[in-house]
This record gives C-alpha cells, structure tokens and sequence, in this order.
C-alpha cells in the first residue's frame, strides 16, 4: 500500500508539471517524454515560489495599494516589490508555497475585476540547448571568420548522440568535480577560460637523457600546456620516436579532449558535456606517446596521492580538490597473446580507485579485442569503445570484446555517402601543425580516445548530482542505462550478466545516466566500512586458492532493494568464485533475495590462478530498483514518498517488496572488479 | 609484405591508416594479422627504461651493491634513474640493442626473489586520428 501511495502521489505531482510547463515547447514535449525525463519534469514541478505577476487592467492606483486591496481576496497578506512596467506588478507573498498553491491563489486574483491576469513567478529553469554554432544539429559552418566547420552530432543526433540536451535539463555540472586529463597537456583556449585547475607536466627526459619526447626542452615542471607533439618526417621511425613510424603534425589531444569534456557553452566555438567542472591538466604524453612510469605519476598525482616531482618546480598538493574522473585516452596493443594489463598500471588504477576517483579508458583504436590492450584490459576502469554517427560500432578501428563497458560516439573518417567532415567528433584545437598558434580554433578528430572523453563528460554530471558516487556505482549506472542505437528501448541492463555479453553494443545515455544518479542503490563496503569498487587479491599461484575477502552488500536507501543474481563475469571469470548470503534469506536458498533498507548481506570471494600475470572479472550484483522512488527526490534516508505509509520501516520493507513485483524499471548491475596477479616463471630463452 | 612493411604495420596503433597508405598490402595485412609478433618497442636505440617493484619497500634501489646484483642478473648495463610513484623504481638498461638480450634480462630480473616485478616502461599512445586534417 506504500507503494500505491507513492505511485498517486508520482502522479499528483505529474500533473503539476504540466501546469507548470514554461513555454509552449516544453508543453509539446511532455506527450512523448520519456519517463525519466517526466519524472524530472514532476520534481521541478514541486518547486515552491514566493512571488506572484498581477497585470492590472488599469493605472489608477498604485502597486502598493493594490497589492494590499488583493490581499482580502488573496486570503494572505502580499508586499508590492516593484513594478514590472505596463500595468504588470511583482507582488511578494508572506512565504514560500508550491507552485500548485500559488497557481490557485493566482486565479481567485483573477477573479478580481481589476485585474487582467495574474500567474506565480515560477522559477525558471535553463531548458539548456547551448548557443554554440557547433552544437546546431545538422547545420555545417564553413566560412573563414567561423572556424566551425562541423557539427557535435554526438551530444544531440536522435540516433547515435548521447542525449545531452535532456541532461543538461537536470544539470550542466558542478564546479567542484575536478576532471583530470591525462594527455598530452591542455591549452589555454578561450573555450576553456575559467576551466582550470592546477596541472602540471609529468614528462621526464628520455631513457637517453633527451628531452625527445617531452618536446618542452625540459623535464617535470609546472606547465601543463601542450607544446606540440609533431613528429616530422626524418624522426619518423628512428630513436624515441620508434613506434611512430609516420609524420604527423600536432593533434592538440588533450586539449580536444578536455573541450569535449568541458568546453564553454554559448559562445563561438563548441559546447562541452560540463559545463562547470574544472580540467586538471596532467601531461604524461608527449611527441610519440609517453611512458607508463610517467602516466601512472600522473594518475596518483591527480587524486592527490604522492608523488615524486621536480623538486625545483614542485607539483601542487591537490590532496584537498582531488579529481574524482580520470580520462585515460590512450593506449597500447599488447604484443603477447594472451595479453595482460601491466602490473604497474595495474597498480596505480587500484591507488586510484581506493581513493573513490573513476577511471575512465579509451578500449584503443588497434581493431582487437580490447583484452589485449592496456589500460583498457586493466581491472577497475571502465573501458569505452566507439560509435559512429549511424549508431553502428566502429568496426573499422575500435577495440572490442568482453573487457569492453559500454561505447560511445567515436566517429569516423567517412559515411556511407563518403561525405567526408561530418563524421568525426568536433572539439576544440588549434590550427598549428608544430607548436600552437593558440587561434582557439576547432578540429575534427575520430578514435576511442573521445569516446572515453564523451563518457568522462557524462561522469563528471553524474557527481554533479550525487557526489557520493562510488567507481562500482558510476560504470553500472553508465551500463544500465546505456541504449542501443538500433532500438532505443533496449538498454544495457543485462550487460555484464551474461558472459562475453556485447556491452559495446550500448552507447552512454548522458540525461539517462544522470537522472540514475540519483537514485537509490546498494552500497558495497568493506569490512571497515569503506566504500569497494575494487578487490586485489595479489599475486597468487596457479590451482591454488586464496583467502576469501569479504564484500560488504547494505541497503543504505530507503527502500526494500531486490537482488536478483550475483555472479562472476568478465575476461577471467573462471578464475574467482563467490559464495553469498545475499542469496538466502529471501527464498529457499536463492535469488530473488529482497534486501530490507537498513540491512546488509554478505559475498565472499575467492581467487584461485587459471592463467599467468594479471586476471581480472568484475563480481556482479544485479539488483531491481524502483525507478520513480528515487526521481521524486527521494535520497538514501527519505523513505515516505507522500503517502504517510511506512515504507521505511524495516522489517516490513522485504514483504512489501515482494508484493510489489519490482517492476524492473531499472536494472543495476553493481559490480567490483576482481584483480589478481599469478608470477610467470622466469623463461630462459 | 616486407619485414619493414611488418614492422610498420606492428608499430601502429591504427591499421586503418596503414590501409590508406598501402591498399595492396590489404590483404596480406589480414592474412599476416593472427601472426603478428610485434617487435618491443624500446624506448631509444641501446637504452630501454624498465619498472622494478621490490618487494622489501625499504630496499634502497641505487647502492652499488644492488646495481651490480642487477646487472649481473640482467648480464646488461643497469642505471637507476629515479623512483617512481607507488613504491617503484626505474632503471635503464643498455646495451639491450636485441630484443631477445632485453627480454632475457626482463625475464631474469623478474625472477629474482627479491623483486615483486619487473617491466618495460613502455610507450603509450593517444588514441585517435586525424579526420581530415585540421581547419
């Protein structure tokens, strides 16, 4: 019956939406909004004033004595604030009421003869659609004065974009998050003014003592911009620069993955997925690349863990504004089979991840199977493979596989039609092919790295809305809501359950993802009490089990929350084994198992070596949550939705869950990654 | 195809711009493709920069006891170069011109019972491409 009462009063609040509706757009939208988006639209609605507008019909008195004629009618005492020109006054109210009240109040006004109307000053909202010429939806600029030339069909195409306008509807971000950027450094382009936090270069000389790759003629120091990462035709091939085996002018990455990150909106150029954040520019890639040792320096540094840096140009202690996204759009192919994430990568990810931080990866651009790639094979990160502008996968150069999380657009040098230009992911440059001209131009480039900047984008909104969000909480949210291109109602809810499941096939929903961030979910902790996105189980052998360790399930939300699998799933799934009670209670010995708000159940897992060096799976927790719950505002600790019924009481929660049937608006699948390394043996070939 | 046209093809981090270049080698790309062992990509011509993870954190990576130790092992010339973040060390070895001298000394390091692991430091790349040239 809470339930009952819960889903009236969902639709109570509905229905002032629409009263609410600010402008005959948003009206029409409302017919065809999906449920998401009209349960955001029921929260605004609950919004309160303190102001009504009364346009009077004539001038013959003044504002402050009408104000207190209407009062009789009013039935509460109103204060004239000022005149708003033409007859329309602003008039006070004693206190704040909802919007439904106040819409009611407005009409007995009008029931006045002297006035012509009157309505509650609503509080507006932005209906957030940027002004930037590259965020107009289907429209190519291509004069000299506007360096845009081409269109983000990624952040708003209706079938291959990532929904971005409706979640900027919800938020367009918080100038708290700090994003790091682990690139090749980040300019100081005007798109950008404002968007930085402290950076610093990470790049140290040449295993020759040549600063060859760090290209600023020095080693680690405080500048974080990019000086260029050309590489001209008679280095091709030769020294530092022997994997990269073509001229190549400077592609200003970091900079055009922070402008899809970050980018200002409304102006001349682009409109990033934040619109608050701040960029922290952590330059480990250089001409040709950069060393693992500097990017994982980089990636600890960023979160404000230590580090050894230049002692005469020290980096900044960030300890207190650490990032909580990291985007990693880089990466190497293996060059064994099977292939394994490095130990030291694999290393810095877990101090990452430990510190509550999201890693997020590009899967690589080798057309493999990502498992073979570093980072994007590495335990604990979520690995982002690439789409096209028809919603297709990138078949042509993206990553793919079982360590793939979900895509997003990547673009693509041509279309169908072969028009080329319109296909790739439009960001923020710069025109110089060496060293920057600093033009704040605008370029187009396609790969898995923006990809991975879309998703760390979408992120760094959803801390916008729950700060808390934990690494686990963050990719299953992304999954769950994820959509594929080909059925927009199919989502990624089941990604991860099933072994080798096609994640890929699934691109990021920014405003689905965002609204998930809200909701209610399960906690996963240790035995401490510490948030878990990650379990290391060191360096085992092989046939030979580790100790359990021991993942901590509890309900912190206000609601009953049904599990409805835990299981193993992954690269190395074969490799760990869970027993749980999160399983038991609730039935005769298995799933579903409703887990009462308050309460918490327990999995232990265990390692045991099928295979050499680093083994990852992640440990999944599939669980129902109830959708409109948590839209109507409802938090952890907010358990009644209006109907006085005693939902969050537990003992009783588990009962009413399992007459509910859980309508399984929303499937999470909460997951901690397993880590484990097994030592190979020394080969004396 | 030609082991330089091998090498190349090894090297990138997209095939498909290899594919532009040399459209005939299409096809042997795709045959050659489940064998390709590429070559490590040593950071330098002689030197190659490696990762050591000991597994005492108190050892103390640059005495002239525990360089000698490691170049013995590696039977290659061991520098230390700095300490890494997490407890690591880095070290160059030279004189690793063949792969085979690197992968040997790597493996023979890595066996070492004082060591938790030992890895090239290798060279990561952006993950993109360019589009069609910037505007």
């Amino acid at each position: 019956m809470v339930n009952n009462n819960r889903k009236i009063g969902l639709a109570i609040v509905f229905s002032v939406a629409i009263a609410a509706s600010l402008s005959s757009q948003a009206q029409s939208e409302i017919d065809h909004t999906p449920k998401w988006l009209r349960a955001s639209l029921a929260a605004r609605a609950a919004q309160s004033t303190d102001r009504l507008i009364v346009k009077f019909k004539d001038q013959t008195a003044s504002g402050a004595v009408r104000a207190s004629t209407l009062a009789v009618t009013a039935g509460t005492t109103l204060r004239h604030m000022r005149s708003l020109g033409d007859r329309v006054e602003l008039i006070a109210l004693p206190q704040s009421i909802s919007n439904d009240e106040a819409r009611k109040m407005a009409t007995r006004i009008e029931a006045d003869p002297t006035v012509e109307y009157a309505e509650p000053d609503y509080k507006m909202f932005p209906m957030a659609t940027p002004s930037d010429p590259g965020f107009s939806p289907g429209i190519n600029y291509g004069t000299a004065i506007n360096p845009v030339l081409l269109n983000q069909w990624y952040l708003s195409n209706s079938v291959s974009g990532i929904n971005a306008p409706a979640a900027w509807d919800i938020t367009t971000g918080s100038s708290s998050t700090v994003i790091a950027v682990i690139d090749t450094g980040v300019l100081q382009h005007s798109d950008l003014a404002g968007r930085h936090a402290a950076g610093y270069d990470f790049i140290s000389a040449d295993p020759n003592g040549s600063f060859d790759t760090a290209n600023d003629g020095n080693a680690r120091d405080s500048d974080a911009k990019d000086p260029g990462n050309w590489v001209t035709a008679s280095e091709a091939g030769t020294g530092n620069f022997s994997s990269c085996t073509f001229e190549t002018p400077s592609d200003w990455h970091g900079t055009h993955v922070a402008g899809i990150i970050a980018a200002n909106p409304n102006n001349d150029n682009i409109a990033g997925i934040n619109w608050a954040a701040k960029i922290r520019s952590v330059r480990v890639l250089g001409k040709c690349g950069g060393y693992t040792s500097d990017i994982v320096d980089g990636m600890r540094w960023s979160v404000g863990l230590s580090t050894p840096c230049n002692a005469q140009d020290p980096c900044a202690n960030v300890s207190a504004s650490p990032a909580k996204i990291l985007n990693l759009s880089l990466g190497i192919p293996s060059e064994t089979t099977p292939a394994s994430c490095t130990r030291t990568m694999q290393s810095a990810i877990n101090d990452v991840v430990a510190t509550g931080a999201t890693i997020i990866v590009a899967a690589g651009n080798s057309n493999e199977d990502a498992t073979n790639s570093v980072p994007a094979n590495c335990g604990g990160v979520i690995s982002v493979a690439a789409t096209l502008i028809d919603g297709n996968f990138a078949s042509t150069y993206s990553n793919f596989g079982s360590a793939i999380s979900l895509s997003a657009p990547g673009g693509s040098i041509t279309k169908a039609s072969g028009d080329v230009g319109q296909n790739g992911i439009l960001s923020i440059n710069d025109r110089g092919d060496t060293t920057a001209l600093n033009d704040n131009s605008t370029a187009s480039l396609f790969g898995t790295s923006f990809s991975s900047a879309i998703v760390s984008g979408v992120a760094s909104l959803m801390l916008s809305v729950n700060p808390n969000l934990t690494p686990a909480q963050i990719k299953a949210i992304l999954q769950a809501t994820a959509r594929r291109p080909s059925n927009h109602a199919e989502k990624g809810l089941d990604c991860g359950l099933i072994p080798n499941h096609p994640c890929q096939q699934y691109v990021v929903d920014a405003a689905a993802a965002v609204t998930g961030a809200g909701q209610a979910m399960l906690s996963l902790l240790d035995r401490n009490g510490n948030p878990l996105s990650l379990l290391d189980f060191g360096t085992g052998q092989l046939g030979v089990p580790s100790t359990a360790q021991t993942i901590i399930v509890r309900n912190n939300s206000g609601a009953t929350i049904r599990i409805s699998n835990v299981l193993v799933a992954g690269p190395h799934l074969n490799d760990f084994t869970a027993s749980t009670t999160c399983g038991i209670a609730g039935g005769p010995g298995g799933f579903p198992f409703d887990l009462s708000s308050g309460l918490e159940c327990e999995i232990d897992v265990t390692f045991t070596a099928k295979g050499n060096n680093i083994r990852t799976a992640d440990i999944v927790i599939a669980t129902n949550v109830d959708l409109p719950v948590a839209l109507t505002g409802s938090g952890p600790t907010t358990s009644s939705g209006g109907g006085g019924g005693g939902s969050g009481s537990a003992g009783g929660g588990c009962t009413t869950g399992a007459t509910r049937g859980f309508d399984p608006t929303m499937l999470l699948l909460l997951s901690i990654s397993l880590i484990a390394t097994v030592r190979r043996r020394a080969q004396n070939n | 195809m030609a082991a330089a046209d091998m090498i190349a093809f090894c090297n990138l981090r997209n095939p498909m711009k290899f594919f532009s270049k040399s459209l005939l080698a299409f096809a042997i790309v795709i045959v050659s493709i489940a064998g390709c062992v590429c070559a490590a990509s040593k950071p330098g011509n002689d030197v190659a920069q490696i990762i050591v993870k000991f597994k005492d954190a108190n050892t103390e990576p640059a005495t002239a006891a525990i360089l000698k130790s490691l170049g013995e092992t590696a039977k290659l010339k061991i520098r230390h170069v700095r300490p890494m973040s997490g407890g690591a060390q880095i070290y160059t070895l030279s004189g690793s011109g063949e792969d085979a001298a690197l992968a040997r000394a790597m493996a023979q390091i890595s066996a070492r019972t004082d060591v938790e692991y030992a890895e090239i430091d290798r060279k990561l790349q952006p993950q993109k491409e360019n589009l069609n040239g910037k505007q």
